[in-house]
């Protein structure tokens, strides 16, 4: 195993039933990163991070996480190791402070001024019970009792789930605060793309249980690319274009979207002969999904689907 | 741990307390029941008052609505605490934190289990506490009678783990959550209807530890059954077994009596012999409630001599001469249970009498004592002169049916070993009556039988059989007669005396019946006779008779016979000794069809040789009921068709197990964006 | 500081490019001088709630172009601007500002003689940046 790695898989695999939530996954975490974990709902983000909290028990394939295989977690990895689940679900009659009190009696290196800070970040009372907190706060709460323990490593399912931009942003900040020491790795899954742009050094793409990319985040926006063609008259026939994503055809232009542009791409582009070729930059919100949103070729124009009078 | 023990203490306080408050409330209600009780048998209202709410901690109510309470006190506090932490994040946060699964399973249970002992252990200590509290109970106290509720709170517990295990399984069929509570109520069930403690406490054992491990083991898997380590598993199909049998008999037990009345062709019926007044014997044939028939020995039909027909019964009744019986099983020696169960009150003691505001019991012990029903407190023992024994005291024989012998102006007779007395409890005396003084020993004695009526008053005889002959004595200790044992002492236990008409009008003639044991008589096939003595004037024997025993007839319906092919063959075997009998075939059958799909199943699903045999046998000995155990326990991994050789595979292992091949990696489709991090 | 810095998620420039642009564009506006300090690695992190690892990319590719150096101990500090880009390389980077300023003029219907107008008041109303000015050298 590689010494540097916090997280590995190999074949990583996991069926419901007869279908398989996620397939043979091949994943190396490096120490010392933030790792954002991203694909559409149900692809498989939040079966991979339960297997590797030891909380699922895998299909098939096998991973390791600080060194510990993730079928048999001991309770002293498990101490170096925060989970956060995306419900946030605490016991709805403990007050702020007793959840506090009830985590710290387990930890040996429970910090408690981290929690009381993080709690007071998010603005939390400390008699206030948890079932009369909002979603944002027991979103901090959770994050409070997560981090107090000052883990290596941090499993995030979905943090940012149904809060409000103020408390996302405090989360934000929380991760930002816990990347100074260097060696605390964060592995997080989110749909809330401007956030991980902030935050993640390197991401991860599940899609429909396989994983599609993992590279650092530069990369990826580098490697999605719109390129737009005009054409003096009705654009041509579209080619066959390895690691094509989106074609739109309007009067006389062409948007191509793809994965892995590189010159070959370019060269089958210019061979349609356009009269202007544009690289249009995406943001990384925009790459996101066209790398995951339908494929092939659409119109510009929606047809009308209301009924006509 | 201890926070853990603490969380779950406060998290179930509520529970906890609202069960203390319940239980209480009953204890409280046995209490005061027992207090109406007294004062009603104080007063002397005639009306039957059962003598076990004289002591609450033997009342029959009491401990019914104890076993009631402590099975879903128990397991309401076991499922609460699976339920507590039944959303899947929630239970991560459980289980998530530097500790072993099994020390979270273990701080739950200590929680769990002390809120248990509170709610149902506390009020038992209150109630035990003022029961032996001198001034509260009027009726004999020993530490035996604490077991039937010691029985019922650990039922309790068995029933907890019960209800625990039923909230954690994660199940594809919901209702096969519910399986391990069946052989949790089996317990409080078995404490109220077995003979022994200590058979409640070992089914009570064995249900606890199987509980309770197959619980530590979904601990270990989150719910799932792969993943357990095999203790937990075993201790899960054990427990589902259990459910499964009970489902299965229930079930077809409960779809024969929806689609037919199948009890309609069960009868019952059985024969009896009766003496009547002048000395002549009939049978008489009862089949299911009726009367169908009253014969004389060579089998012609009585007839009424007023009309002509056969003979009606409550006119044969009539006829019918008094008895009375004995029998020489009754032994004073200690701690006999007289055939009562532990939790039958009639085991420890029996109302003697509530004369003089005073309750007597006669104990086990064969002490006669008595309590003042004003203040409740022991008054004193009545006891013959003499002592004999380790007990420094004459014990006094136990009755076999003592009737209804408080606030009667009977004869208040009572016998031991050596003596008959009269009791004469204003005077608080004993006055002898009848004594032996040779090696002989009573054995057996009717106190109270009523005899014929003679000028208006019913005369009084005494019943006595000693291990040499059988006395009858009368009211003053005088002998009637004496007749030895015959034909044996110990094959022919009980002995009847029948008063018949004299014909001369003057001295009543006797008849005496020996009957053979019950036990005895059916290890030999049914072929020991009744022996019947007729005496002739001077009590001398005029003629005897041995008449054939006549055992009562049944037919099982067919329901019955199918519900019973439904039991694993061992039970099966048990139950119905003829092995070559069609349902046994029937019940072999089913048991080999449900082993052979075991089997196809357990291959088909790759599991090794080892645990194929395993579960083929298991399934072999459970019957169908083994084949719904394997069904809902075991959790397969799906199959799906190999891209190499199209055959299904199953997706839990690398290799396909027809072609080797490995699962192929995931289909590229181009889009693929990696890079070096 | 001087100056501040934003960012924009979501846009089609890289954060880290955004910085160094805001940077580039801070010096050129004569907002930051030599010698002025930019706050440290972290700080700015914490302060645009970014990761550290995007604004030492971002100051890297600045200290690689010569605006930034590293003093030890110290922090990151304004250099004089050296002339490290080609005359070449400079005029592809200035012609899609023009062409951006020039298009957008033409939407708006300004005409040539307004624009040219507008651009020589400008330039009168910048000084000299500090330390930008290659007649300087």
């Amino acid at each position: 195993m590689n010494e540097q790695s916090v997280i590995e898989t190999r074949g990583l695999t996991k069926y419901f039933g007869g279908k398989p939530a996620v397939y043979e996954l091949d994943l190396e975490v490096p120490r010392g990163c933030v790792f954002a974990f991203l694909g559409r709902n149900g692809s498989g983000k939040t079966t991979t991070i339960r297997m590797l909290a030891g909380l699922e028990q895998p299909t098939r394939g096998a991973g390791s996480i600080l060194g510990c295989d993730i079928r048999a977690l001991s309770p002293e990895i498990r101490a170096r190791i925060g989970y956060l689940a995306e419900e946030h679900q605490l016991y709805g009659w403990m007050s702020v402070a007793e959840c506090g009190e009830f985590q710290a009696k387990f930890f040996a290196k429970w910090n408690g001024r981290i929690f009381r800070g993080i709690a007071g970040h998010f603005g939390l009372k400390p008699a206030a019970r948890v079932k009369d907190l909002s979603r944002g706060e027991r979103a901090g709460l959770c994050l409070a009792l997560t981090l107090a323990p000052e883990p290596e490593l941090l499993l995030l399912d979905d943090p940012g789930l149904g809060l409000d931009p103020v408390a996302r942003r405090a989360l934000v900040e929380s991760m930002i605060y816990l990347t100074r020491k260097s060696d605390r790795t964060i592995f997080f899954s989110s749909h809330q793309l401007s956030d991980v742009e902030r935050v993640a050094d390197y991401m991860a793409v599940l899609d429909q249980s396989v994983l599609r990319a993992c590279c650092p985040l530069e990369k990826f926006q580098e490697s999605v690319r719109q390129v737009r063609l005009r054409f003096s008259g009705a654009p041509p026939a579209l080619p066959e274009i390895p690691g094509l994503l989106q074609a739109a055809r309007t009067e006389n232009e062409l948007r191509v979207t793809c994965a892995r542009y590189d010159g070959e791409t370019e060269r089958i582009l210019r061979a349609l002969s356009p009269v202007e070729m544009e690289t249009v930059p995406l943001g990384l919100e925009d790459a996101f999904i066209s790398y995951l949103g339908e494929r092939g070729e659409k119109s510009f124009i929606l047809p009308d689907l209301e009924a006509q009078p | 741990m201890k926070a853990l023990i603490q969380k779950d203490l406060r998290e179930n306080l509520k529970a906890g307390l609202l069960g203390l408050l319940i239980y209480s409330l009953l204890a409280l209600a046995v209490c005061l029941s027992t207090i109406a009780s007294l004062t009603h048998l104080i007063d002397g209202n005639n009306g039957a008052v059962y003598s076990d709410v004289l002591q609450p901690l033997l009342s029959n109510d009491f401990l019914t609505e104890s076993a009631f309470f402590c099975a879903i006190f128990g397991a309401v506090l076991g499922w609460m605490q699976s339920r507590n932490e039944a959303h899947r994040d929630l239970w991560a946060f459980l289980i998530h934190r530097p500790v072993t699964r099994t020390e979270i399973f273990r701080g739950k249970m200590t929680a769990g289990l002390c809120l248990y002992a509170m709610g149902a252990g506390l009020p038992m200590a209150v109630l035990l506490a003022v029961v032996r509290w001198p001034g509260h109970v009027a009726a004999p106290f020993e530490w035996a009678m604490v077991l039937p509720l010691a029985a019922v709170f650990l039922s309790g517990v068995a029933c907890y783990f019960g209800g625990w295990l039923t909230g954690l399984r994660q199940a594809r069929w919901y209702a096969s959550r519910g399986f391990g509570l069946v052989l949790a109520v089996l317990c409080p069930v078995c404490v109220l209807n077995v003979a022994e403690f200590w058979q409640t406490l070992a089914l009570t054992a064995v249900a606890v530890v199987i509980l309770a491990t197959a619980v530590w083991g979904a601990y270990q898997s989150g719910g799932y059954y792969r993943g357990q380590p095999a203790g937990g598993r075993l201790a899960l199909i054990v427990a589902m077994a259990a459910g499964s049998g009970g489902v299965v008999f229930a079930g077809a037990g409960l779809l024969f009596a929806a689609v037919l009345n199948p009890w309609s062709s069960f009868s019952y019926s059985s024969s009896n012999y009766r003496m009547t007044q002048d000395g002549s014997l009939y049978k008489t044939t009862i089949t299911n409630g009726v009367v169908k028939e009253i014969v004389d020995l060579d089998g012609h039909p009585l007839l009424d001599p007023k009309t002509g027909q056969k003979m009606e019964w409550q006119e044969f009744q009539k006829h019918v001469a008094a008895g009375a019986a004995a029998s020489t099983e009754l032994r004073y020696r200690e701690y006999q249970n007289n055939g009562n169960s532990f939790c039958n009150q009639g085991r420890f003691f029996e109302l003697w009498s509530t004369a003089e505001k005073a309750l007597w019991y006669l104990d086990r012990h064969g002490d006669l004592r008595g309590y003042n029903a004003q203040t409740r407190k022991y008054a004193g023992s009545l006891n013959p002169p003499g002592s004999r024994g380790a007990l420094g005291r004459e014990p006094f024989l136990q009755l076999s049916d003592p009737g209804n012998y408080y606030g009667s102006d009977d004869l208040k007779l009572m016998a031991t070993a050596k003596g008959v007395y009269q009791a004469d409890f204003k005077a608080r005396a004993l006055k002898p009556v009848f004594s032996l003084t040779n090696d002989d020993e009573i054995c057996g004695f009717c106190g109270d039988p009523g005899g014929p009526i003679l000028n208006g008053n019913q005369m009084k005889f005494i019943l006595l059989t000693t291990k040499s002959a059988v006395r009858l004595l009368d009211s003053e200790g005088g002998t009637i007669l004496g007749v030895p044992y015959q034909p044996g002492y110990v094959e022919y236990p009980q002995v009847g005396v029948f008063f018949l008409q004299a014909t001369n009008g003057s001295t009543a003639n006797f008849a005496v019946w020996f009957y053979p044991d019950a036990q005895m008589n059916l290890k030999s096939g049914w072929k020991m006779p009744h022996h019947v003595l007729w005496l002739g004037p001077g009590q001398t024997v005029a003629r005897s008779a041995d008449l054939p025993y006549l055992h009562p007839q049944t037919s099982i319906s067919w329901p019955t016979p199918l519900l019973q092919a439904l039991l694993p063959p061992p039970a099966h075997l048990a139950s119905d000794h003829n092995i070559y009998s069609p349902w046994s075939a029937l019940c072999f059958a089913l048991a080999i069809i449900s082993a052979g799909v075991a089997w196809v199943l357990a291959r088909r699903h790759n599991a090794s040789i080892m645990a194929g045999i395993g579960w083929t046998l298991f399934v072999f000995l459970l019957g169908v009921a083994g084949l719904l155990t394997l069904l809902c326990a075991q959790e397969w991994a799906a199959r799906e068709p190999c891209p190499n050789c199209k055959k299904l595979r199953a997706v839990d292992r690398e290799l396909c197990e027809h072609c080797q091949a490995p699962f192929p990696p995931p289909e590229k489709n181009g889009t693929e964006i990696f890079a070096p991090l | 500081m001087a100056v501040s810095f934003h960012i924009n998620t979501g846009s089609n420039t890289p954060i880290y490019k955004q910085i160094t642009d805001q940077a580039r564009l801070a010096v050129a506006a004569a907002r930051l001088g030599a010698g002025d300090q930019l706050p440290s690695v972290r700080a700015l992190a914490e302060e645009l709630v970014v990761n550290p690892n995007t604004v030492a990319r971002a100051y890297a590719d600045l200290v690689r172009e010569g605006l930034l150096e590293a003093r030890a101990g110290r922090g990151v500090f304004i250099t004089r601007k050296r002339k490290v880009y080609s005359r070449a390389e400079g005029w592809r980077r200035l012609e899609p500002l023009l062409d951006a300023l020039i298009g957008e003029a033409m939407v708006l219907d300004f005409t040539r003689e307004e624009l040219r107008k507008a651009f020589e008041e400008k330039l009168g109303q910048w000084k000299h940046p500090k330390g930008g000015d290659r007649n300087d050298e």
